[in-house]
């Protein structure tokens, strides 16, 4: 049994997890930034940084204590390391490796797409390779092959923006506030 | 014996110090260049096994609380708050300025210690370092490099000035007939200072829980800023 705590600070949530073996999610924390950042009409990397510093030893003390652990009982300690705000990013890496060096257990650190390609396998774990993903999230849109742990081709993208980015500059534009996305998707709604 | 690891990461250097019942036992101190976070734990990891400690030994963390460039300062702030928490155990939080001025207590003059803002501009604060020891004259204060110079210079006093930040504005400290600049030597922390400092500081019950440690960051944001001005 491998037990891996994962740190996530690439964007404007500062959030921990606990999981076994690769699927078995028990415990994801996460502390939103969102109104915060709201006047702004959009993320602000120092402010999300500086959040992220203020936040991260609570998020990681409930992650542990919501799976029931304690960090002796943790075996691996990850960290997205990028793409992302730099600065947002070097606070749970540096809180990753801190962690595994008092612990004495390995740092992984991983790559935030390649995450969001893993994450298939938490809603079905007999998932089958070769797939093809449609990676939508904030700031990325892309199409991928996945022909392996590691093996990862991109097949397209969108043309310019990805599609947050798009909901949110029109929400900028149209003074819906922010987060824009889900405005946009009610407004967008046929009566 | 009380075990006291030291980190400051506030200034264009990574800087590490292990000190073990009141003394310094090993430090070093290595230009960053932005690498702040990829350099620190391999440096705290290569400090606590060549003097044969254990994280789990450790007493005490000390941290550079800045005022410094933001994102290096994070790296050693956060460091230092998640080995505390993990580790159950204080952490002493010393101005990085007051780290500067620290090694010149007993030279007589006022001390300026300056360190680069970026954007033209200085963190800055000055202390007394006669026979009553180093004391405070100002707070911890963020503004334009020649203001600073000219106030320095109205003071009517001899002035050493330390840090980085005059080296990296020298028009604006140069033909100052009353600062002295201290040079390179004394250009960053040294993390024995650091380290030094914490035992003080820790012993007269000024160690924090790891959690209400907090970087000196006097600036707001841009966007902050910029929300402020537009309001005004
Ligand atoms: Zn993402």
């Amino acid at each position: 049994m491998t037990t891996i705590l994962g740190i996530e600070t690439s964007c404007d949530e500062t959030a921990a997890a606990i999981v076994v073996d690769g699927i078995d999610v028990r415990s994801n924390v996460i502390a939103t930034q969102v109104e915060i950042h709201a006047r702004y009409g959009g993320v602000v990397p120092e402010i999300a940084s500086r959040a992220h510093l203020e936040l991260i030893n609570g998020v990681i003390g409930r992650a542990l204590a919501d799976a029931s652990m304690t960090l002796v009982d943790v075996d691996v300690v990850a960290a997205t390391h990028g793409p992302g705000l730099a600065g947002a990013l070097l606070v749970g890496v540096s809180a990753a490796k801190a962690l595994a060096l008092v612990l004495d257990v390995p740092y992984v650190g991983v790559h935030h797409l390649e995450a969001h390609l893993q994450a298939a396998w938490l809603e079905d774990p007999d998932v089958e390779l070769p797939m093809a993903v449609l990676l939508v999230s904030g700031g990325h849109t892309l199409f991928v092959a996945v022909d392996g742990p590691g093996r990862y081709r991109i097949l397209g993208g969108t043309v310019d923006d990805a599609a947050g980015e798009a909901y949110d500059k029109v929400a900028r534009t149209l003074d819906l506030g922010y987060p824009g996305g889900p405005v946009i998707d009610r407004l967008a709604r046929v009566p | 014996m009380t075990a006291i690891l030291g980190i400051d990461t506030s200034t264009t250097h990574v800087g590490v110090a292990l000190g073990v019942g009141g003394e310094v036992v090993a430090g070093t101190s290595e230009p960053a260049e932005r690498r702040h976070a990829e350099m620190l734990v391999p440096a705290i990891d290569a400090l606590l096994r060549e003097a044969g400690v254990r994280p789990a030994d450790l007493d005490a963390l000390a941290v550079g609380i800045g005022p410094g460039l933001f994102t290096g300062l994070r790296v050693g702030v956060t460091t230092a708050m998640v080995m505390g928490r993990a580790l159950d155990v204080p952490v002493v939080p010393v101005p990085t300025l007051d780290l500067l001025a620290r090694p010149h207590e007993g030279d007589g003059r006022t001390i300026a210690a300056v360190v680069d803002a970026k954007r033209r501009e200085v963190f800055c604060a000055t202390y007394s370092s006669g026979a009553g020891g180093l004391v405070r004259l100002s707070d911890d204060a963020v503004g334009p490099a020649r203001g600073f110079a000219d106030a320095l210079d109205a003071l009517g006093r001899d002035v050493l000035v330390v840090g980085d930040g005059a080296a990296a504005h020298p028009d604006a400290f140069a033909d100052r007939s009353r600062c002295e600049l201290a040079g390179p030597h004394h250009a960053v922390p040294d993390p024995s200072t650091l380290v030094r400092h914490a035992f003080v500081d820790l012993a007269a019950g000024r160690g924090l829980d790891a959690d209400a440690v907090r970087p000196r960051y006097l600036r707001k944001s841009d966007a902050e800023l910029n929300w402020d001005r537009a309001r005004r």
